[in-house]
């Protein structure tokens, strides 16, 4: 090849490699990346416009300056020129840029090490990226994420406080369920082991509980009736008595249920027991019903016993009694030959001594009689003067005599029919007839009053005695009760007496009542309701 | 002829007294103390009438009616009863025996005891 060719060909590589070169400049110039290219020594050889206006420095202000006086971290620089040279792969770090006017911006710088053909180390490109925006991104994100995590914890905090309640809450739970199912147990073992008979009808009427004596009072197994509605017990024989008589009670019947509802029955083998319903309330309302069953065979046995005792006691004291009641009105009456004034007067003390103990016999079987609920005996459909007139008439005298005035205010047509029993009503009219004359003094004033009223007849007997003093006026009718006044006044007297009218008029459907003023007197009053026919009458009758 | 009076009685000093103001009053009395002496009395004689007492040994006074009501001849004889017991079912059981009054002697006297059997049978 010749010279000429030769510098042709030269010519021709050297205009190429400019073009090349100025391809690279204008790139390079143009490239909106930031670059430089250092030698080995980390000495900037060339900038590209990015990187001018990034750093603030024009090119010739680089140029031929170590690349450390561009950043903040100069140590940390070295490892990373060390590590570009070894490498020759691209390295990345994060420095910050102190621009000419001494600003400081995160930047992003990345290396890249050139090599020769024999693999040696030439220098390196480096690159730098603004990073400030992804920084501030990055930092606004750190403190969201920050902010977050202190809400989190705020509401982990919450949430492990109310953890903490939680289980709190669960642990008194737990305690209260413990003791109501302690009660309950404690409940359920005192129905259970009771003496007397137990069930337990719910709100709609269905049996709940039946506790093993009722159970044995009856023979029957609790799963023969339990769950089972009130209406559909009557179907098992073996309970059937109880049911029809407590359906009368108004804990079932549907009416009204105020107080408690009792009633007796026999059941075999002449056992006697005596059923009490009682409404299961929780404030006003009902929840359901309790049927209590307890023995009463022994309390009956004992009551006979003593109606046979107190018939009998009667019978022993009445006989002497009597004896030495007819001997003395044989001899006060003359039979057994004339007596001396003496004697007869002491006859007749001793006569009156006696009559005095026939009443109180008198008295004391009534009050037996009365707590044995059979005290209303046979009442007759008759008109009410009947009863009253004898009374009146055998008092009349007998008040008289003793100093004190007798006023009656009685209809003169014949009083209305009333349904009696003739001798208790008239022990009722004698009780209080005798009271007034007993307890009002000489020159006192006895008043009988009958009023007829709308269905009934109301007798009052008013005296000018002695009184009741207030604070005693409430135990009046109660057994064996006596006024502390009479007491004073008066030895003899059972304080039987009112105790048995308040029974007789109650067992009469009548009522009973007085007012009083200490040393003024007293006025009883008692009622006796009118029967007009003899339907009324039956219908009185089936009410006792 | 005078009425006869038969008075079953247990109580000694009541049967005398008793006995005592009837025959003054004019009836013809026997007496027996108690059920089944009475029975014998009435069988020997039938009376018009018989006070009869309740409780009494041997044989009470309602045993003396049952025995009574068993025979037609003496089912018809008044008996008034002088006890000085008187429950409620006593007077029932006497009432459906037969028997016309029941009275409680320390509630009478002998001359108002008197006055029933007047009442009964006349003098």
């Amino acid at each position: 090849m010749s010279e000429e060719l030769l510098k042709k060909n030269l010519e021709r590589v050297k205009e190429d490699l400019d073009d090349l070169q100025r391809y690279v400049d204008e790139l390079t110039i143009f490239l909106p990346l930031p670059f430089c290219t250092v030698n080995p020594l980390n000495i900037i050889l060339g900038a590209n416009k990015s990187f001018q206006e990034i750093s603030g420095y024009n090119e010739m202000e680089v140029i031929g300056n170590g690349i450390d006086f561009l950043f903040l971290e100069k140590r940390e620089l070295g490892s990373f020129k060390k590590e570009v040279a070894s490498k020759k792969t691209r390295i990345t770090k994060e420095v910050t840029l102190i621009r000419k006017d001494k600003k400081r911006i995160p930047v992003s710088i990345s290396a890249l090490a050139r090599t020769d053909n024999n693999d040696d180390f030439l220098g390196y490109f480096l690159t730098l990226s603004d990073i400030s925006e992804s920084k501030k991104f990055q930092e606004k994100l750190e403190e969201k994420v920050k902010e977050k995590t202190r809400a989190l914890e705020g509401k982990t905090k919450e949430l492990s406080d109310s953890q903490a309640a939680i289980l709190n809450i669960l642990e008194d739970t737990e305690e209260s369920r413990q003791k109501a199912e302690e009660e309950r147990n404690k409940t359920a073992a005192i129905i259970h082991n009771f003496t007397d008979g137990i069930l337990v009808f719910n709100k709609k009427n269905i049996l709940e509980i039946i506790n093993p004596k009722a159970e044995s009072l009856f023979h029957l197994e609790s799963s023969e009736i339990s769950g089972k509605r009130f209406k559909s017990l009557k179907a098992n024989k073996k309970i059937k008595p109880l049911i029809k008589e407590i359906a009368e009670s108004p804990d079932f019947n549907g009416k009204s249920s105020e107080g408690s509802f009792r009633r007796e029955i026999e059941i075999d083998e002449g056992k006697t027991i005596e059923i009490t319903t009682v409404p299961i309330l929780r404030g006003d309302e009902k929840t359901g019903t309790l049927v209590v069953l307890h023995d009463i065979t022994r309390e009956k046995m004992v009551e006979e016993m003593k109606s046979e005792f107190v018939s009998i006691a009667a019978h022993q004291l009445r006989t002497p009694i009597s004896a030495m009641k007819w001997t003395m009105t044989m001899l006060l009456d003359g039979d057994l030959g004339d007596l001396n004034d003496e004697q007869k007067d002491l006859v007749e003390k001793t006569y009156a001594s006696n009559e005095r103990m026939v009443n109180l016999i008198n008295d004391l079987l009534n009050v037996s009689r009365i707590e044995e609920g059979r005290y209303l005996y046979k009442p007759a459909h008759i008109s009410f003067s009947k009863v009253l007139n004898p009374v009146v008439k055998s008092y009349r005298d007998e008040i008289k005599r003793r100093g004190i005035k007798f006023r009656t205010k009685i209809p003169k047509r014949s009083l209305p029919r009333v349904a009696v029993d003739t001798e208790k009503i008239t022990l009722v009219l004698q009780n209080l007839l005798d009271n007034a004359m007993k307890y009002t003094p000489k020159g006192g004033q006895v008043t009988l009053d009958v009023k007829v009223k709308n269905k009934e007849i109301e007798v009052s007997i008013r005296d000018t005695g002695v009184g009741i003093p207030k604070d005693q006026q409430q135990r009046l009718f109660s057994k064996f009760f006596r006024a502390a006044n009479v007491i004073r006044m008066e030895t003899e007297g059972s304080g039987l007496g009112l105790f048995i009218c308040k029974n007789i008029i109650k067992a009469h459907k009548g009522e009973i009542s007085f007012e009083s003023k200490e040393n003024q007197g007293s006025v009883f009053h008692f009622t006796l309701p009118t029967i007009a026919t003899k339907k009324e009458f039956d219908d009185f009758l089936k009410t006792l | 002829m005078s009425k006869k009076v038969l008075i079953i009685e247990d109580e000694e000093i009541l049967l005398e007294l008793l006995e005592k103001k009837l025959v003054q009053e004019g009836y013809d009395v026997k007496v027996a103390k108690d059920g089944v002496e009475g029975l014998e009395k009435i069988e020997e004689r039938k009376p018009d009438i018989i006070l009869l007492d309740i409780v009494m040994p041997r044989m009470g006074g309602f045993e003396v009616m049952k025995e009574l009501q068993k025979k037609e001849e003496f089912s018809d004889i008044p008996i008034i009863i002088i006890s000085n017991s008187g429950q409620p079912v006593e007077l029932d059981l006497a009432q459906k025996l037969g028997a016309r009054d029941w009275l409680i002697k320390t509630d009478f006297d002998p001359k108002e005891v008197i006055d029933k059997v007047i009442n009964q049978i006349g003098k």
